[in-house]
């Protein structure tokens, strides 16, 4: 077949892509470094995490003792609490008016306050008035009328 | 092959869609099931997990205690346990060892432990409410045998320290902490407070987790009261309602202090009454007397009755026909409406005064004859009474005494008061208006009384009696303070004035029994039938008074339910008592006596320390002091004298001074009881005995009722012998 020059049919055909070959350094995996003691640090951390459970488990062992022992100790005191109103309530009724009265009278002798343990003292000795006596020299009774016309009283 | 792919195809696609709704049926199903137990079922499905995983304990409240108005205690609570047993815990082995051992260390009875224990349930009470000391014994002997079955439950136990004081008023506490009588039940919700409760999660164990969850709702204690009581005015009372009670073997005894001002109630009690501590226990002997030979049924209902009987609160709940007391009302309404002016005569005939068809006789067989009205309180002329009564007619006279508040109750803070039963004014013709005009007929309760006479003495005004004046919270803070309630103005403080005058003459009046040298005492006796007894013998016997008479601080009314003695008469039975009761009261409450000359004259005077005075010194120092002397021995120095010096002696009494070793000269004290004062001072003064007279001296006609040195004994002569003296005259 003669080549179609009209027509560039080359062009209509699929052009095979180049291959173009590229060379890429790659990169080398790092290699893993070599872990020194490796068995103790899991030992470690183990031990560490028992080591801290342990002491979480004891602190709440001793925090319910100590609680136990608050509401123990609250309890004694409370009722010790009771039994001193108790035995304040066991003494009062000991010591009442009534139970004095007995006590004194029958056993010890004592008898009620008597008037005549009192003196009874009079203060007031009843009113008395004192009046100037009137000075009737002349003077005496110039000033009088002078204070009267002006109605003052005297001095 | 394409048809193949075709089908794969389609059944995956197939597949999906099934698997998409298997997987949403699924989820709708659970989502139902979720709706349904989350809010069908949801609160239902939340408590029982709350009730399986939460436990609850309830926290006792502490009951308030109970004051007098100076702080003591009258009332109050502690701790106590009550010993329990799970029976079913017990081996069969152990039984009967654990019931011996256990009946003694309680001193219990041996089978009916041994009874409990035999029981198929896991709780079962042995003794209720021991004590601390009873609790740790238990303790250790529990632990000392294994002995696991036994609990110690904390309850509390009420203690009322003075025992039968101020009973009907403070009352009593049940099994179960709760007041059944008195201000325990009164203010029983305030006492009681609000129990607490502890929620905490509980294992599968049932034991307690608190740090998992736990809430507390404090418990709140209860109020505690202040009273209006004065502890030492109500020692002073009952010392002499029980005095009263013995002596005129009465039924029973009663009595009320008020302050008249504000209402206040300073002591109240009812002989006979009970012990707290122990209310289900008879005290009065003749309550006790009762139920002797008594079995069976009759026996638990007389015992019933007899218990009921000590518990109630009679000046609140009994009826009584106050008698002459009332006319202090009757003689108020007379003076504010001026029917009557107090210096208007009137004439008390033996024959009496006749009103409709119906004559009424005054309790004075011959009458009093021309009397005025201000004297008439005195008389207690009835008579003059049922005058005043006419005079206001029916309709005033029934305002007044609902002014006075006898028809209502006072609405005292205690349970059980008794409304009065009063004629209305419809309901009076003339004759029951002159009844009740003088004190009969109408029946009122003591506290009713007591109030409407403090309104006719302080000023006129009604004010409401109450027993508790603050309410404090379980730190002491005030909660609440009750302020006195005046009800209302009765009458005016010029009327008000004049009663007191009268009430006062009333007192000083010869025959009262209730004057007291150095005090102005207002009073009134009063003494009326109890109509409505099987006994027509049957009377109460009652005083009123008040102090001082120019500015009222105390009022106080006792009387006497039934007396069985000497008369029956409130001025001879209660007015002594009354008496009794201020001569200790007045001091107590600041009141001092203030003695006019004539009563200082009677007064007795410490004998002076003679022992080693020359005769001339011992002379001058007898005159100085007003004595008369009689010298025995020869002498000129003052070896003893008779009474020794320190002692009392009446005013110008005879000191007997020994100037030598002389024998001391005795005589025979005689009998002075029955005798009248002239008589007593005659018999005494003519064995050389000094007498010192007490009581109501004054009345020529009174006796002596007791000598403080019994006759027949052998005294000194000089000896000073105490003798109290009564009027016996029938004031009534």
């Amino acid at each position: 077949m003669a080549q179609n020059t009209a027509y560039d049919l080359s062009l209509f055909e699929k052009k095979k892509k180049e291959q173009v070959i590229r060379l890429e350094p790659k990169k080398a995996p790092r290699p893993k470094p070599q872990r020194r003691f490796g068995a103790v640090r899991v030992m470690a951390v183990a031990v560490l995490v028992v080591g801290v459970l342990s002491l979480a488990l004891f602190s709440r062992a001793q925090l319910t003792e100590l609680s136990a022992a608050i509401t123990t100790a609250e309890e004694e005191y409370n009722a010790a609490q009771s039994e001193a109103q108790r035995l304040q309530l066991q003494m009062d009724a000991g010591v009442t008016l009534k139970k004095v009265e007995e006590v004194a009278a029958a056993k010890l002798g004592l008898v009620k306050q008597g008037d005549y343990q009192v003196n009874y003292v009079t203060l007031t000795t009843g009113n008395a008035v004192e009046v100037t006596e009137e000075d009737n020299s002349i003077l005496g009774q110039v000033v009088r009328f002078f204070t009267g016309l002006f109605g003052g009283k005297e001095s | 092959m394409a048809d193949t792919r075709k089908l794969s195809l389609k059944m995956k696609k197939r597949m999906r869609v099934v698997g998409v709704l298997l997987i949403l049926l699924g989820f709708v199903t659970m989502g139902v099931r979720l709706f349904y137990l989350q809010v069908i079922d949801g609160d239902e499905l939340q408590q029982k997990a709350v009730n399986q995983q939460l436990r609850d304990i309830s926290i006792a409240p502490g009951r308030g205690s109970i004051y007098d108005r100076n702080g003591n205690i009258l009332a109050a609570s502690a701790t106590v346990w009550t010993v329990t047993i799970s029976p079913k815990d017990i081996k069969e082995s152990q039984k009967e060892e654990a019931a011996q051992k256990l009946s003694e260390l309680l001193e219990l009875d041996y089978e009916t432990v041994l009874a409990k224990m035999q029981k198929n349930n896991y709780y079962e009470v042995l003794k209720r409410k021991i004590e601390y000391d009873e609790s740790e014994k238990v303790k250790a002997f529990c632990q000392e045998n294994g002995y696991s079955f036994v609990s110690l439950i904390e309850d509390s136990k009420r203690y009322y320290p003075y025992g039968n004081f101020a009973s009907a008023v403070i009352g009593f506490t049940g099994v179960d902490n709760q007041g059944l009588s008195g201000l325990e039940a009164y203010y029983d919700d305030l006492l009681t407070g609000t129990s607490g409760l502890v929620v905490s999660a509980k294992n599968g164990w049932g034991q307690d987790m608190p740090f998992q969850y736990e809430k507390l709702y404090s418990a709140t204690d209860g109020y505690s009261l202040v009273t209006t009581l004065d502890e030492t005015l109500q020692h002073y009372l009952e010392k002499q309602l029980e005095a009263a009670l013995t002596e005129h073997n009465a039924k029973a005894v009663s009595g009320i202090v008020m302050n008249p001002k504000t209402g206040e109630i300073l002591a109240m009690a009812s002989k006979s009454d009970f012990d707290p501590n122990d209310p289900y226990t008879i005290l009065d002997e003749r309550l006790k007397a009762s139920l002797e030979g008594l079995e069976g049924e009759e026996y638990t209902t007389a015992l019933s009755n007899a218990q009921q009987y000590q518990w109630r609160n009679k000046i609140i709940s009994d009826l009584y026909e106050p008698g002459s007391v009332f006319k202090v009302v009757t003689a108020a309404a007379a003076l504010e409406e001026k029917v009557v002016t107090t210096d208007e005569q009137f004439y008390c005939s033996p024959a009496g005064v006749t009103i409709a068809d119906h004559t009424f006789h005054c309790w004075k067989a011959g009458g009093h004859g021309s009397l005025n009205f201000f004297e008439s309180m005195t008389a207690s002329c009835n008579p003059v009474y049922v005058e005043m009564g006419q005079r206001l007619g029916a309709e005033r006279f029934y305002s007044y005494v609902q002014a006075f508040g006898l028809t209502e109750k006072t609405g005292i803070d205690l349970y059980g008061e008794t409304n009065s039963i009063v004629y209305r004014a419809q309901q009076m013709g003339p004759v029951e208006l002159g009844s009740c005009a003088f004190g009969q007929s109408n029946k009122i309760t003591p506290l009713q009384m007591l109030t409407a006479n403090c309104a006719a003495i302080n000023g006129g005004k009604l004010m409401k009696p109450h027993l508790v004046s603050k309410i404090l919270d379980s730190d002491g803070n005030v909660y609440k303070t009750i302020e006195p309630t005046e009800v209302r103005t009765v009458i005016s403080a010029e009327t008000s004035q004049i009663l007191c005058d009268m009430l006062e003459a009333d007192v000083a009046a010869p025959g009262s029994n209730c004057y007291i040298a150095g005090y102005r005492i207002g009073g009134k006796s009063g003494t009326s039938e109890k109509l409505d007894s099987d006994d027509p013998d049957a009377r109460v016997a009652s005083f009123f008074a008040f102090a001082p008479a120019d500015d009222p601080q105390i009022a106080v009314l006792i009387f006497v339910d039934e007396p069985n003695s000497y008369s029956q008469y409130g001025a001879v039975l209660a007015a002594p008592a009354v008496r009794r009761f201020l001569e200790e009261a007045l001091p107590y409450i600041g009141v001092q006596p203030v003695y006019t000359e004539e009563e200082l004259a009677k007064t007795t005077i410490s004998v002076p320390n003679l022992v080693g005075s020359t005769l001339s010194q011992a002379k001058a120092t007898i005159n100085s002091k007003g004595l008369k002397v009689t010298y025995v021995g020869e002498g000129d120095t003052v070896v003893k004298t008779v009474p020794s010096g320190g002692n009392k002696i009446p005013q110008g009494g005879t000191l007997v001074v020994y100037l030598d070793d002389s024998e001391t000269k005795t005589v025979t004290m005689p009998k002075l009881t029955g005798l009248t004062p002239s008589q007593a001072s005659a018999t005494a003064g003519a064995l050389g005995i000094n007498i010192h007279m007490t009581g109501d001296s004054t009345t020529k006609t009174a006796t002596a009722v007791s000598q403080s040195i019994a006759e027949g004994t052998t005294v000194s002569v000089g000896t000073v012998v105490d003798v109290a003296f009564q009027a016996n005259v029938a004031r009534e």
